[in-house]
């Protein structure tokens, strides 16, 4: 049994949480392989942004490969992010499965992992109703009490939006405390926000956390972290401090990588794993790994993308490196990419 | 590795889909066996003694997405052992990914299945290729089973595509394909016949059976049925009429059976169905009475009345049907 933590509540749901990648194994991609999960690449991994000054950590979600890992490796992989954490800021373990009860199975093994809480959509097989999905999170809730519960909001793996009104219905439930916004759109995201009031902390994706932040988001979840967190990191501190023409800038120098994707959404959606791993790999912060299957063929262009869009973002985190370091704001540095 | 038994020739006529009957209580989160076993066998009797010929398990409306794995395993062992061989039996072994299909299709081959009714992972959309490595991997991981495609735009984000059928087609475990139909598919369904010659055995729905029978009559031999445990007299009748090539009577067969699922999309939305399709197909076989399907199973459990109401108004009126051509078929017995 690991250290018990005191239950968290929406407040402590505040600043930039990372979603990290189930780090793999070089021979992740074959169907043979039992135990594919690099621990000790994950382990340094969750180090290093925790060491940065990340505030939480996230496994598990799409491009987090919640979907491929069996139930062993599921453990595996959660026992060592909660124990390279060691207790210094939460971690949340990915559990969207195909129906309620292994849901809860595995929400259940997240909890004996030492996780603080878990991260759930709907399941996904066929588009859900809003009051089916809504029993989802009440049947789950129920189940683990003393597990908080981050939604996981991604219409498009789990062929839902939750609306605002299900979102003021689930933050009644005590231990929902928290979702995650995939949505690009800032009026779905008010919209959330508004509903949530203090019952529910909601996270946006980092270089929406302005203008989200403005409007009362909590804070942020990011990929782009384990490419080199310090841009999002400086986005939170300037939204933190409320000095939103600072982040202002900072989140459209963020923005600018994502217009080079080359990709259309739904082709950045299909290969979102695969994407993000060759971009962690290309950066070099952390060590992700392959996909694994069924994701393992990559057409070309993807990987390019994903090469590109690292390359960018590692000129952009070295600035913010460097800026952090000697104490700066961006304003006094020129910006390369205009 | 001597390759599955069954080969795309072996499957014709009626390929019938079953749901997993359920405990009263399988509505419930908490409860770990939800699986009525009892009524299991007596459906499956009831299924292969009305005619079936190949039989399906564990599809959307057979809820491989919501058993737990030992519940579709003391399920799937008490089919194999109530059909006794004397059908084909594929079970439904769609996970999350490919390595947990593996496991699932390993432990079904122990119980003695045919081969595995096969959808793919489906939290993000597969590409063509990783459709087919999909397919590939759980091929070369049970070589001894065959395995029915399940091809389910709806479900699985996506149709298969003609090009992607071509490459299905050079796996040899790979006998035959669910397809969506003429009707719902449009011109789908001629390109990938194309596509995979007789190499895999192309099933329509029932109601689409006799178009693509009429166009390709020594290739679509079969067609899949969601509606067995309704009662099969009506597929019989349409099996006979196709297998005769009396299209007049083949046509009039599926105009009758397109009457009784024509309330099956409630108001005519099709997504509206999707979204609660595991229970107005329960709603539809319980309406129809001739098996208990208990409750669906979480988190597929709630749906309007309205909705439920579309679906038991197909089971009468396949029902009506049925008891129509058993009347039918016992007055011919007489006669001869």
């Amino acid at each position: 049994m690991t250290t018990s933590r005191p239950r968290l509540t929406p407040a402590d749901m505040r600043g930039m949480w990372a979603f990290v990648p189930a780090c793999a194994t070089a021979d992740a991609t074959s169907w043979k392989a039992e135990s594919t999960v690099d621990v000790e690449a994950l382990a340094a991994l969750v180090d290093r942004l925790i060491n940065d000054g990340v505030d939480g950590i996230v496994t598990t979600g799409s491009a987090g490969e919640g979907h491929t890992l069996t139930t062993d490796e599921f453990q595996v992989l959660g026992k060592t992010a909660v124990e390279a954490a060691g207790g210094r800021v939460p971690v949340f373990l990915g559990v969207s499965m195909l129906h309620t009860r292994e849901s809860i199975a595995r929400a259940r093994l997240a909890a004996a992992c030492g996780a603080d809480g878990i991260m759930s959509g709907p399941p996904m097989y066929l588009p859900q109703s809003m009051e089916n999905a809504l029993q989802y999170y009440r049947d789950l809730s129920e189940a683990v009490p003393d597990t908080a519960i981050m939604i996981y909001q991604n219409p498009h793996a789990f062929r839902i939006t939750l609306t605002p009104a299900v979102f003021a219905q689930v933050a009644q439930v005590r231990n929902i405390i928290a979702v995650k916004q995939t949505s690009m759109e800032i009026f779905n995201v008010i919209g959330s926000i508004k509903a949530a009031k203090d019952n529910m902390a909601v996270l946006v994706l980092d270089q929406l956390m302005y203008p989200a932040m403005m409007f009362g988001a909590a804070g942020a979840w990011s990929i782009d972290v384990c490419l080199g967190p310090w841009p999002s990191l400086s986005l939170r501190d300037a939204c933190e401090k409320q000095d939103w023409e600072e982040a202002a800038r900072i989140a459209d120098q963020m923005q600018a990588p994502f217009t080079t994707l080359g990709l259309t959404m739904e082709e950045f959606q299909a290969f979102q794993a695969p994407w993000w791993k060759t971009a962690v790999d290309v950066a070099g912060y952390g060590r992700a790994g392959p996909a694994r299957p069924p994701f393992v063929h990559v057409p070309p262009h993807v990987t390019e993308s994903a090469q590109r869009y690292a390359r960018q973002w590692i000129g952009l985190a070295e600035k913010y490196r460097i800026l952090r370091d000697g104490g700066l704001v961006s304003a006094q540095i020129p910006d390369e990419s205009s | 590795m001597k390759g599955p038994s069954i080969t795309a020739a072996d499957i014709n006529g009626i390929v019938g889909i079953v749901p997993t009957p359920a405990t009263e209580d399988a509505s419930r989160w908490d409860v770990e066996h939800t699986v009525a076993l009892d009524e299991t066998a007596r459906m499956v009797d009831m299924v292969v003694a009305g005619g079936t010929d190949v039989l399906l398990t564990n599809g959307t409306f057979g809820e491989c997405a919501t058993l737990t794995a030992d519940e579709l395993y003391a399920f799937v062992d008490t089919v194999v052992q109530t059909v006794a061989g004397r059908i084909p039996v594929f079970a439904g072994a769609t996970t999350l990914n490919t390595r947990d299909t593996v496991t699932r299709a390993r432990k079904l081959a122990s119980l003695g299945v045919d081969g595995l009714f096969l959808g793919r992972p489906m939290w993000l959309p597969l590409d063509e290729h990783q459709l087919v490595q999909y397919y590939r991997d759980v091929a070369e991981a049970v070589p001894d089973m065959a395995l029915i495609v399940y091809d389910n735009p709806g479900a699985f984000k996506g149709k298969i595509s003609s090009r992607a059928y071509s490459e299905l087609a050079t796996i040899p475990q790979i006998v035959a394909a669910k397809h969506i139909g003429l009707l719902l598919g449009g011109g789908a369904f001629i390109e990938d016949q194309k596509a995979v010659g007789d190499r895999i055995r192309l099933l329509p729905l029932e109601n689409d059976w006799h178009y693509a029978a009429q166009l390709f009559p020594d290739l679509v031999t079969a067609c899949w049925s969601g509606n067995v445990v309704c009662g099969s007299a009506p597929l019989v009748a349409l099996r006979t009429a196709i297998a005769a090539r009396n299209w007049e009577e083949a046509e009039a067969i599926a105009g009758q059976l397109e009457w009784a699922l024509e309330p099956l999309f409630p108001d005519g939305n099709f997504e509206l169905f999707m979204r609660y399709s595991i229970q107005i197909d329960n709603a539809e076989f319980e309406a129809a009475g001739l098996i208990r399907p208990g409750p669906t199973r979480p988190p597929y459990h709630h749906a309007p009345e309205r909705v439920l109401e579309s679906g038991r108004e197909c089971g009468r009126r396949w029902r009506a049907l049925h008891d129509r051509y058993s009347l039918d078929t016992a007055d011919l017995a007489l006669q001869i």
